[in-house]
């Protein structure tokens, strides 16, 4: 079995009373992307900020390349590279200035060609002088980026990285981060508010929701087309009768909001074919995912703890 | 390591425009001073001997030297200087975390002790820098401006002269070590300062609270009260004009004045003491603090 190259383990954090984190246990494996999903307040970003030894744990253990948290700390963060909530710079400097600085923080001696090197992957070299107060949300994301790839770590951890980008930005984040993985080898971890976000860079995922696990594993599974929810709007009082005999009859649930059919995508259009047949009156018929209902419900519950 | 990272926090205070506010205004003050004793040095140095004619036969060209300008310089400024320091010393954590760059600092394998190590190390650095810069233009300046001379430093209804003649130069010593005392004096508001910057997420906070303390402080150091008088000691503000030490000489079993001495060296060997165990003291919470601090900003 392949070694984890993070594994946390019933990591609990609490403030006072309110517990941000609760028994969260995971793994990391290289070269993952690994998708952090959570309403905000989940604890999603209470748990980066602990791997980043940001704050500290009220107990449980966290494991990064085969050390330990915290004793060896400079170890496990000269290998990682971070991007935390929003990606704040010195803005009174240059975006050179503040490369040069972090790059030395991180443990090496950059020159001048590698840091306008590292600024022109992110379309920075041209701005390179700049003092970064003058910069747009996405250059200042960009320069966040470059900050935490400038020492060439294995492990990268982005904080809601598509916070206040444009739709192009999210689009050129969503490749840069396919591309981390998929050209360098990478392995990434990053969370997010949005399953739909995650879905198209993950290949593992983890759904916290109030500091707890609510499901993991790999995207692949998460989104198996046999769990594919198709939810069916109608003024049918007596569904129970006209869906007797059908074959999709033990897949429906009535919800709140309608009738839920629990089934494989490819047989989406045979079941619109046997409502019709039996006659069911439809006034909408959508197809979803069972994680994406999961997510949506957890989403929609009244948050009643701080963030 | 920690050169590397010393020099990094001295790049980032020194392209800050903040950092200049103190020279400029020390600047300023200097200028302003050396202006008005220029203009009007002889009639204020008649007014401030008044009644003192019986005693002393005051040379006002003798008087009126670059040494007794830069004592009028020190006697004002001391007390403002503390403001000046605190600006940056108590942006040196919370300016940080304000900006959010204490997160990614926090993120990179520095460990939290050389990272405040590197910082005390700055700020300390800068007010270093801003006593030398004090110097240059309340002593050396005014020395060029006015020349040098005896220095007569009116003490408790005493004049004290000291002399600058063919058998040397005691003044000009006197001036280098009582820099050196006031520099522990400010340190120690900087390390006050710095400590309150960790306990904030602005600098607006440990700025104004160093002083509200330094002026509480100095109230109850001034009030001659018995209740008062027991913490005096162990008060870092009580100590803050204590290079005056340096401008009272020792006098001999015949009451005449010792050329070169220090009235009491013991009085200003245990102000510093007491300055630098506050400075340690005051770093020392602030490392601890720092190490458990969970970064929230």
């Amino acid at each position: 079995m392949q070694t984890p190259l993070v594994s946390v383990k019933h990591l609990y954090k609490k403030y006072q009373a309110f517990e941000a984190v609760t028994d969260l246990s995971f793994d990391v494996f290289p070269g993952d992307v690994y998708g952090f999903l959570g309403q905000n307040g989940a604890g999603k970003s209470t748990t980066i900020r602990m791997m980043l030894t940001l704050i500290a744990p009220t107990s449980g253990s966290i494991s990064m390349f085969g050390y330990q948290l915290p004793h060896h700390r400079a170890d496990i963060l000269r290998q990682v590279g971070a991007v935390v909530e929003r990606p704040d710079v010195y803005k009174y400097l240059s975006a050179y200035d503040n490369l040069q600085i972090f790059a030395r923080l991180s443990g090496i001696k950059p020159t001048r060609k590698l840091l306008m090197e590292q600024l022109d992957k992110v379309q920075l070299a041209d701005r390179a002088q700049d003092k970064v107060k003058a910069y747009s949300q996405g250059m200042k994301q960009r320069l966040g980026i470059a900050i935490a790839l400038i020492h060439d770590p294995q492990l990268i951890m982005l904080d809601e990285p598509t916070n206040g980008l444009d739709p192009q930005g999210i689009a050129d984040m969503r490749q840069m981060i396919i591309s981390l993985r998929e050209t360098h080898q990478k392995t990434v971890i990053v969370s997010s508010h949005l399953l739909n976000e995650v879905e198209q860079i993950a290949t593992r995922m983890i759904i916290i929701h109030k500091g707890k696990k609510i499901i993991e594993g790999s995207t692949s599974e998460l989104f198996d087309p046999a769990n594919t929810v198709v939810l069916l709007d109608t003024p049918e009082q007596d569904m129970a009768r006209k869906m007797k005999g059908s074959v999709y009859a033990e897949a429906m649930q009535q919800k709140a909001d309608g009738w839920h059919f629990t089934l494989h995508a490819n047989a989406v259009p045979l079941l619109a074919k046997d409502l019709i047949a039996r006659d069911i009156s439809i006034h909408n018929l959508s197809k979803t995912h069972s994680l994406e209902n999961l997510f949506l419900s957890l989403t929609a519950a009244p948050q009643t703890q701080p963030a | 390591m920690l050169l590397s990272l010393l020099r990094i926090e001295l790049y980032k205070i020194f392209r800050k425009p903040r950092t200049y506010i103190g020279f400029i205004a020390i600047g300023v003050i200097v200028g302003l001073i050396q202006l008005a004793m220029k203009v009007d040095g002889p009639t204020w140095l008649k007014l401030m001997f008044s009644g003192m004619d019986d005693m002393f036969e005051i040379k006002e060209g003798k008087v009126l030297n670059g040494y007794f300008v830069c004592f009028l310089v020190l006697n004002t400024l001391l007390i403002q200087v503390p403001l000046l320091v605190a600006l940056v010393a108590g942006d040196m954590v919370a300016g940080e975390a304000n900006m959010g760059t204490l997160r990614l600092l926090i993120t990179k394998p520095v460990s939290r002790t050389q990272l405040m190590f590197s910082k005390f190390l700055a700020s300390l650095v800068y007010t270093f820098l801003l006593l030398v810069w004090m110097a240059v233009l309340a002593l050396f300046g005014s020395m060029l401006f006015f020349g040098t001379g005896d220095l007569l430093v009116n003490k408790s209804y005493t004049i004290i002269q000291f002399y600058v003649d063919n058998n040397g130069d005691d003044v000009f010593w006197r001036y280098i070590a009582a820099f050196g005392l006031a520099f522990l004096a400010l340190a120690a508001v900087s390390a006050l300062s710095f400590m309150l910057s960790v306990f904030a997420d602005n600098s607006i906070g440990p700025i104004v609270t160093t002083m509200s303390i330094i002026i509480v402080f100095t109230i109850i150091s001034t009030m001659d009260l018995p209740l008062f008088a027991k913490v005096n000691p162990f008060l870092f503000t009580s100590y803050m004009t204590s290079w005056k030490g340096f401008f009272n000489m020792a006098v001999d079993e015949t009451g005449s004045a010792i050329r070169g001495s220090v009235y009491s060296m013991p009085v200003i060997m245990r102000a510093a003491a007491i300055l630098v165990a506050h400075i340690a003291g005051f770093f020392t919470i602030a490392t601890i603090a720092f190490g458990k601090k969970d970064i929230l900003s």
